[in-house]
């Protein structure tokens, strides 16, 4: 099993192809990476809203 | 169904596995090695499939967009029998957690099939000389997105969870009863029109160096599959049970470490 | 049958005769679709025979799904569909009477009127029988599958498009079998194939629709 490149370049251009193998790559990276990213921000989302009803009910118990 | 659990101690993990609470937990504890593994297998599998694999006698290297397409064509298709699935538990034994699993592979199956018929698209270009083709394959994967974006749709129409929960997880199972239906049939009728001479990679007979990276690729999909619905879910779970107690003292902890 | 089948046939086609101009837009849709299609492609008779079959069945699927939505909303506004989800019978086989009245009212008309549309489109001789059969198999189909994405979606007040995103998908092996039934014919094969299939599809959809549909009410209508 060799890498089958000489370098770079011919990585990047994949005799003619690279631009569509490169775009199937870079966009499929990209849809994956926010399906982990956004559910990620939605847990960070609701547990501050959590945290801020927390903060709520003790001010108020302060105040009574 | 109470008796069930007082009679028979084999009920119990069922149970326990239908409190978001137990779920939560331990989710929290395996995730990040399920995450650990599934970097180490999509970045293996892409560099040996980009870099190392042999190029294909025909296509070249265009052929190495399989590395991508056959591992998200075999999850969304299998996402939604998952989704249809945990419909279906939480329609016969009305289980919280289910609900919000189904919920949460709706996104992803969707995202999944995207990217299916995108790679696709974007292989056929070298290939075919063009980017859609009405291929079988690729008219039903395009069907599939229909069947997910339906899904969606009807989740997110009612106001009360709970109905849109029921509704969609109905429609999930409807689907599930078609997919064959409509996979036959889309086959049928392209053998009935079948156009010129366009034939897909023939897969069985794949030379090892080139099946091994897709196979690295494949498991890596599907413990990304895992990963993101368990994700998906424990934000849903989040959101869901943020009135309740467990969910308070997790924050307060989280806020003082 | 006592079960109800009857009876909501009867009440459904009673409420449909009183109501002529709700239930004829279906078809006269059909039929000014269709009159689009010159329009828009071309009237060169050779052309429009050879897309006839399609287009004619596409229409047709698209002038059920047009009406679909209304065959549960009535009974929803008035509250009779509460009570018919209260009552201790079988909820299946009364939608499957509301069901059989829906095509009757629908995709009955649309198959005797489209060897009409067949002629305006200058659909081959050979075409007409296989596509009155197909259509009055598969508008069955399409009535029952309809059915149950009317069931799902009878609660939310702006269901119609919804409603069609939910059953597209499901609607398409019939049209595949369909419009298939009459292109072999007048490509000079033998049709039944086809139509046997488009007959088994409308088999299994009687057996499960209204199951479908009628548990779909029962969980999503009543909160």
């Amino acid at each position: 099993m060799n890498f089958q490149f000489e370098n770079l370049q011919q990585l990047l251009a994949m005799e003619g192809h690279g631009p569509f193998v490169w775009t199937a790559v870079v966009v499929s990276l990209a849809v994956m990476i926010r399906l982990v990213t956004k559910p990620m921000a939605d847990s960070k989302a609701a547990q501050k809203d959590v945290a801020r009803d927390i903060a709520r009910a003790t001010n108020s118990n302060g105040e009574a | 169904m109470n008796w069930l659990t007082n009679w028979s101690p084999s009920w119990q993990w069922f149970h326990r596995l239908g409190s978001p609470r137990w779920f939560y937990q331990t989710t929290g504890r395996w995730l990040p090695w399920l995450s650990l593994l599934t970097l180490v297998l999509l970045g293996t599998g892409l560099v040996w499939g980009l870099g190392f694999a042999p190029q294909d006698a025909k296509q070249g290297n265009s052929f190495r967009i399989i590395y991508l397409h056959v591992p998200a064509s075999f999850l969304a298709l299998a996402g939604y029998y998952i989704m249809a699935i945990a419909g279906a538990i939480g329609l016969i034994w009305k289980m919280k957690l289910s609900y919000m699993v189904m919920k949460s592979a709706a996104p992803i199956g969707a995202a999944l099939t995207f990217l299916a018929l995108f790679t696709g698209a974007v292989w056929g270009k070298p290939t075919w000389g063009t980017y859609w083709v009405w291929d079988a394959r690729v008219t039903s994967m395009l069907i599939l997105l229909f069947l997910y974006l339906g899904v969606l749709a009807l989740q997110y129409a009612f106001h009360s969870n709970e109905a849109g929960n029921r509704a969609s997880a109905i429609l999930a199972l409807v689907g599930t009863v078609n997919i064959p239906i409509i996979y036959k049939s889309v086959d049928w009728w392209y053998t009935l029109h079948q156009p010129a001479t366009i034939k897909l990679t023939s897969a069985p007979s794949m030379h090892p160096d080139m099946f091994q990276p897709l196979l690295v690729m494949i498991l890596g999909f599907y413990c990304f599959y895992a990963v993101t619905l368990c994700l998906y879910t424990r934000a849903e779970i989040l959101r869901r049970e943020r009135k309740s107690s467990w969910v308070k003292e997790l924050v307060v902890k989280g806020q003082k470490s | 049958m006592s079960s109800g089948f009857t009876d909501y046939l009867c009440r459904d086609l009673l409420l449909a005769y009183r109501r002529p101009g709700e239930a004829a837009s279906p078809l006269v849709f059909f039929i000014m679709v269709c009159t689009l299609v010159p329009l828009g492609i071309t009237p060169e008779s050779a052309r429009l025979a050879e897309i006839a079959p399609g287009i004619i069945w596409v229409m047709a699927l698209l002038a059920t799904l047009l009406s679909t939505d209304s065959l549960f909303a009535s009974d929803y506004q008035d509250g009779s569909l509460e009570q018919l989800l209260i009552s201790p019978q079988m909820l299946s086989m009364p939608v499957l009477g509301k069901i059989t009245a829906h095509w009757m009212v629908t995709g009955l008309p649309l198959t005797l009127a489209s060897p009409v549309l067949g002629v305006m489109l200058s659909l081959p001789a050979q075409g007409y029988m296989p596509m009155v059969a197909s259509l009055a198999l598969g508008t069955g189909c399409l009535s029952l599958i309809g059915a149950v994405g009317a069931a799902l979606t009878v609660s939310l007040r702006k269901g119609g498009l919804l409603l069609s995103l939910l059953v597209m998908p499901l609607y398409m092996p019939v049209i595949i079998f369909g419009s298939a039934t009459v292109q072999s014919a007048i490509d000079g094969f033998a049709w039944s194939g086809p139509l046997a299939i488009l007959g088994a599809m409308l088999a299994a959809a009687i057996a499960l629709c209204p199951i479908a549909a009628a548990g779909a009410l029962r969980l999503t209508s009543i909160n």
